[in-house]
C-alpha cells in the first residue's frame, strides 16, 4: 500500500473556546469554528523541550530535562471572514482569554492524522494589505498538545 | 431540481458579459460613431457589422489557495481561485456598408479601445449574477469578479484589408465555490 504524503488540501483548522486551563476543558456548547482561507504556512512543534547534557568527568554522560516550553504557533488567513475567526474571550474558569486549536489531516486513502493545541492565548493579530487578498496573521501561544492521533473532538 | 453552479462559467463569464454590455456604451458614443455591436461568441459568430467589438473568453487557470480548499468556515465553503483571461478587441472597417471609404475607421478603433479601458476601469469589481435562476434578470450572488491586468497585444493583418483591429487581453481572477 502506497503511504502518500499529506499536503495543503488536506488541512482543516478549527477552534473551540477553552474553559479552564491544563487540559482541554470547554464549557458546555462552547463558541467554535472552523477557520476559513488558511494559507500555506500553518507552523507547530508538535513539542519544545529543554535537556542539558550532563558530562562525567568531562564526557557526556547522560541528559536532564530542564524545561518543556509552551508551543509558538502562527498561521495566516485571508481577511474578511471574520465570523471564522477564533473568539479570543475569556471563558468561566480561565484567567485569560484561550482557545483549543484542532488541526486535521484528512486522509482520503487511509486513517487521518489529528493535532490538538491545547489552552491557546493569541498574543498578536497582525494585519497586510496584498494584491489577492488581504492577510491576517495569528501568532499564537499554546500551553501543550496532543497528537498525532487518530480522532478529534472538533473536526470529526 | 435543475443543476446550476452558481460560480461556474455561465454566471462568471456571463456576468462579465453583461456587466460589458451594460456599460460599453452608458458613457455615450464619440460623435464619429453612430453605433456599435457586442459579439460575445466571435468566431463561431462571425462579425457581420462595424465597428463591433467582441469578448471571448479564454483559457483559465485554478489554484488552491487555502487550506483544505476550505474559503469559509461557518457554514463551511470549498473553493478555488481562478484566473481568467479574456480577449475583448475592437473592430473597425474602412469600407462601409454601401462600399464608401471609412476615413474614421482608425479614429473609431481608438476611441473605441479607450472605451473598453473606460468600462474596466470603472469598476473595482463586477458582481456575479445567478444567470441558471434567472437569465433575463439575474440577481447578484454578493461574489466578486475583480480586473488584474489589461495588456494590449500586437494584432496579425487580418485577410480582409479593410479590416482594423485593436486587441487586449484582460486578467481577471474571482473564486469558484461550492
Amino acid at each position: 500500500m502506497p503511504q502518500e504524503v499529506r499536503v495543503l488540501a488536506e488541512g482543516t483548522l478549527a477552534w473551540v473556546q477553552a474553559s479552564g486551563t491544563g487540559g482541554w476543558n470547554t464549557a458546555s456548547a462552547p463558541a467554535s469554528g472552523t477557520i476559513g482561507f488558511v494559507q500555506a504556512g500553518f507552523a507547530f512543534p508538535e513539542r519544545s523541550m529543554e535537556f542539558a547534557t550532563v558530562s562525567n568527568r568531562g564526557v557526556p554522560s547522560h541528559h536532564k530535562l530542564v524545561r518543556i516550553n509552551p508551543l509558538e504557533v502562527s498561521f495566516t488567513v485571508l481577511y474578511g471572514v471574520t465570523a471564522d475567526y477564533p473568539a479570543h474571550v475569556t471563558a468561566s474558569g480561565t484567567s485569560t482569554p484561550q482557545v483549543h486549536l484542532e488541526f486535521k489531516q484528512s486522509s482520503p486513502e487511509g486513517t487521518s492524522i489529528w493535532h490538538e493545541l491545547l489552552n491557546c492565548v493569541i498574543p498578536q493579530r497582525a494585519f497586510t494589505e496584498q494584491d489577492e487578498g488581504n492577510q491576517l496573521a495569528f501568532t499564537v501561544r499554546a500551553i501543550s498538545s496532543i497528537g498525532p492521533t487518530a480522532s478529534g473532538r472538533v473536526i470529526a | 431540481m435543475p443543476f446550476s453552479a452558481d460560480y461556474g462559467d455561465v454566471n462568471v463569464q456571463g456576468s462579465f458579459n453583461k456587466f460589458f454590455q451594460d456599460n460599453i456604451t452608458a458613457y455615450g458614443l464619440p460623435s464619429w460613431i453612430t453605433g456599435v455591436s457586442v459579439y460575445f461568441d466571435f468566431p463561431d459568430q462571425g462579425l457581420t457589422a462595424f465597428p463591433s467589438f467582441s469578448v471571448v473568453h479564454m483559457n483559465k487557470i485554478q489554484r488552491n489557495v487555502a487550506q483544505g480548499r476550505i474559503v469559509r468556515g461557518t457554514p463551511m465553503q470549498s473553493g478555488m481561485w481562478n484566473d481568467g483571461l479574456v480577449d475583448i478587441s475592437c473592430w473597425a472597417s474602412t469600407r462601409r456598408s454601401g462600399g464608401a471609404y471609412n476615413n474614421s475607421a482608425m479614429l473609431q478603433m481608438r476611441s473605441m479601445r479607450d472605451m473598453v479601458m473606460n468600462v474596466m476601469h470603472s469598476a473595482s469589481g463586477i458582481l456575479i449574477r445567478n444567470i441558471y435562476a434567472d437569465t433575463a434578470n439575474p440577481t447578484s450572488l454578493r461574489a466578486l469578479i475583480r480586473i488584474r491586468d489589461i495588456e494590449e497585444m500586437p494584432t496579425p493583418t487580418d485577410p480582409d484589408p479593410s479590416i482594423r483591429r485593436s486587441r487586449m487581453l484582460v486578467s481577471y481572477y474571482y473564486l469558484e465555490r461550492w
